[in-house]
């Protein structure tokens, strides 16, 4: 996938709500631009070029990372603390998108310098428009740093 | 405030009851008043045998008897229970009579020791000049009015700030020169009875005083250091179990040693040898009976306590248990929950996405079947989101802080009406007292009281519902009133049970979780739920809070 194209990073390890939250894009015409990794540790490999990312140019941010907690290999909220508490990456907006209302999780979240949190609307129809308008707002209607 | 009654319901049943301590100082200052009463009738008519035991001994003279009167009086007031109000007259009645026997004793000193007559000796009765071991007619032995002085003294300083051995020692001083004259009698050695050429202490007088003493100090069972004698400590079983002995075997033993002797039946040293002798085998022999039943009662004791404290590990071994149990519990549900989520989000999403993508290929029965699929997995979401709830109330640390409950009524009310505008409810919110309590919590439970009201108005044209509040004085109570469907009130023990629902869902949705989150709030903040209502005739749930920081379930 060419990286220059990449303005959103979907981190989720469970294909069904991949598949759901692509098709939800997609519907606004946005998921043509979705790098879908299903761990942690590879979108850290993403974010910071290392790995099998190695050698992607870094400045080259995408406009916004949904970013799920519960995740294999490395948790959501490591990544979250490595991508805020790094000069290069930590202007990247991360949207936490995941099922947990837990008090905890969201204080922590936000703690970490995440700039959003979003609960993962039981509901198809909810969970569907929700993500429309993330999509929306972060790739359009938000304006990042230069 | 009076120890005996007031003590009397908190005392474990090991100790001795002090009602039996103030039933024996009623006793004796019974017998006390009554043999002086006696004495005193002995002069108004001149009968002998009344004013002294024995004829050829010294008569119990009328001061003598009127201080006993008013001695017994006195200590039998102080001892008595009763109202409050009656106490303090009581206890000012008791002080008069205290007041009275001490100026008795001291006028006579003083006519002894500056040899004036105050003309106190025969103001009641006169006694004829000449009387037997009498130094002036009817005055009383100057023993006897040092008694009156210092018992006259420990009853005004009875319930005084004085320290306690004070009034111990004067009772105790009281009780020995009474002895001591006792012993004299019985032992006849008229020197302890009477001082020189001065009045001889009479024997009525003297076993008087040595009663009087008893009930004097029975009247106060809880002081120290009269509290051994009548506590249930092992030193209270040894006070009261060797020191009659100690008194009273040498005292016998003595008098049986001297009739004896005087008898010509042994000389003084062998009197006195067998006497040495006899009182070691007869205190060792008790001392060692007693010390014998005390080491049994101290091994029950002992092993008692092995038991309690053995009770108690298995107690906190138990709660340790519980407690991991509980945690084990709460993280299950949680991730329970959790892990429940995402395979319903896709069970419904993917529904959906056959409905917009192969809709051509279903049939009316294929739409039917989705839709129930869909309309069951959306049940599923609510009752997954609904134990998440309870889960977290359960597993959050209540954080009290101080909540103006009017302002969040306000709040909630506003929430509830704004889910449901086309509705027209009568809501009252009463100015309701603050809460202490967590707020989240607390939100919660009042959010589901309301919304609750709310749904069980809907069949009511003229919904009305109430929310007060009441400080009492241990909790504050809130309530919230309604006039809709109501319950039967013999199944208001069933509303705060997780998923228990008294209607069925088609009438009212839920999922029958919101009253258990409120009892489990209540419950963490120490606090109570209750509900109360009739079948169609509305309804009232209520939940209270203590005022002191409750401890609350884990």
């Amino acid at each position: 996938m060419p990286d220059d194209e990449v303005e959103i990073l979907l981190v989720e390890d469970n294909p069904a709500d991949v598949e759901l939250t692509l098709r939800a894009l997609t519907k606004h015409n946005l998921a043509n631009k979705v790098l879908v990794v299903g761990d942690g540790a590879e979108a850290l490999d993403y974010l910071f070029a290392t790995g099998s990312y190695a050698g992607r140019a870094m400045h080259e941010a995408p406009r916004v990372v949904f970013l799920d907690l519960k995740l294999p290999k490395v948790g959501g909220l490591e990544v979250l603390q490595r991508v805020k508490s790094d000069e290069r990456t930590k202007r990247i907006p991360v949207v936490i998108l995941t099922s947990s209302n837990e008090e905890r999780d969201i204080v922590m979240s936000y703690e970490l310098g995440g700039n959003s949190y979003v609960v993962k609307p039981v509901d198809f129809e909810r969970f569907s428009e929700a993500i429309q308008e993330l999509g929306l707002y972060w790739l359009v209607v938000n304006r990042p740093p230069v | 405030m009076h120890p005996v009654s007031s003590d009397a319901g908190r005392l474990s049943s090991a100790q001795r009851r002090p009602s039996s301590a103030a039933v024996l100082s009623q006793a004796a200052s019974g017998v006390v008043v009554v043999v002086a009463g006696a004495v005193l009738v002995g002069w108004a008519l001149d009968v002998a045998s009344l004013k002294g035991v024995l004829p050829g001994l010294v008569t119990m003279k009328p001061n003598t008897a009127l201080a006993f009167v008013l001695s017994g009086v006195s200590v039998w007031l102080s001892s008595g229970g009763g109202p409050g109000r009656t106490r303090t007259a009581q206890r000012r009645i008791a002080l008069a009579c205290a007041v009275v026997v001490a100026v008795i004793g001291l006028l006579t000193l003083v006519e002894y020791l500056t040899g004036l007559d105050l003309g106190i000796d025969q103001r009641l009765y006169a006694e004829s000049p000449g009387a037997v071991g009498t130094f002036a007619p009817g005055r009383m032995a100057p023993t006897t009015a040092l008694n009156f002085l210092m018992i006259g003294l420990a009853l005004v300083l009875l319930d005084a700030r004085v320290p306690r051995e004070l009034v111990a020692l004067l009772v105790l001083g009281t009780g020995a020169i009474g002895l001591l004259s006792l012993v004299g009698y019985v032992y006849g050695v008229t020197a302890l009875y009477g001082l020189a050429s001065y009045t001889q202490m009479a024997l009525n007088t003297a076993v008087m005083f040595i009663v009087l003493g008893v009930g004097v100090i029975s009247a106060r069972p809880d002081r120290e250091p009269i509290a051994a004698l009548f506590s249930g400590t092992v030193g209270g079983a040894v006070l009261r179990r060797l020191l009659p002995a100690a008194i009273g075997i040498p005292l016998v033993l003595g008098w049986l040693v001297l009739s004896g002797y005087r008898a010509g039946l042994y000389d003084a040293v062998f009197g006195l040898t067998f006497f040495a002798l006899a009182d070691i085998v007869i205190l060792a022999v008790i001392i060692w009976w007693h010390a014998t039943a005390l080491h049994r009662a101290d091994a029950a004791r002992r092993s008692a306590e092995d038991a309690a404290r053995n009770l108690n590990v298995e107690l906190e071994r138990r709660a340790v248990e519980l407690e991991a149990a509980n945690r084990e519990l709460e993280a299950f549900s949680y991730s329970v929950s959790h892990d429940l989520w995402a395979p319903l989000r896709a069970i419904q999403g993917f529904s959906r996405v056959l409905v917009e993508d192969h809709a051509a290929r279903l049939d009316a029965e294929g739409h039917r079947v989705l839709g129930i699929v869909t309309e069951n997995t959306r049940k599923m979401g609510v009752l997954i989101d609904d134990l998440l709830g309870f889960s977290r109330i359960s597993r959050q640390q209540v954080e009290p802080t101080t909540i103006d409950m009017t302002r969040l009524a306000q709040t909630v009310v506003a929430e509830c009406r704004q889910l449901e505008p086309d509705r027209d409810v009568t809501v009252t919110i009463d100015p309701l007292p603050v809460a202490r309590g967590d707020l989240p919590m607390i939100r919660q439970a009042l959010t589901n009281l309301v919304s609750n009201a709310f749904k069980f108005t809907r069949p009511r044209p003229d919904a009305r519902i109430e929310i007060g509040g009441e400080a009492g004085p241990t909790e504050t109570v809130y309530l919230v009133r309604d006039n809709g469907v109501g319950f039967d009130p013999r199944h208001s023990d069933q509303l705060f049970k997780v998923f228990q629902r008294l209607h069925g869902s088609t009438e009212f949705e839920g999922t029958g979780i919101g009253l258990a989150i409120v009892a489990r709030v209540a419950h963490r903040h120490g606090g109570r739920v209750w509900a109360d209502g009739r079948e169609g005739e509305g309804a009232t749930f209520a939940f209270a809070l203590p005022h002191e920081e409750g401890t609350g379930d884990a």
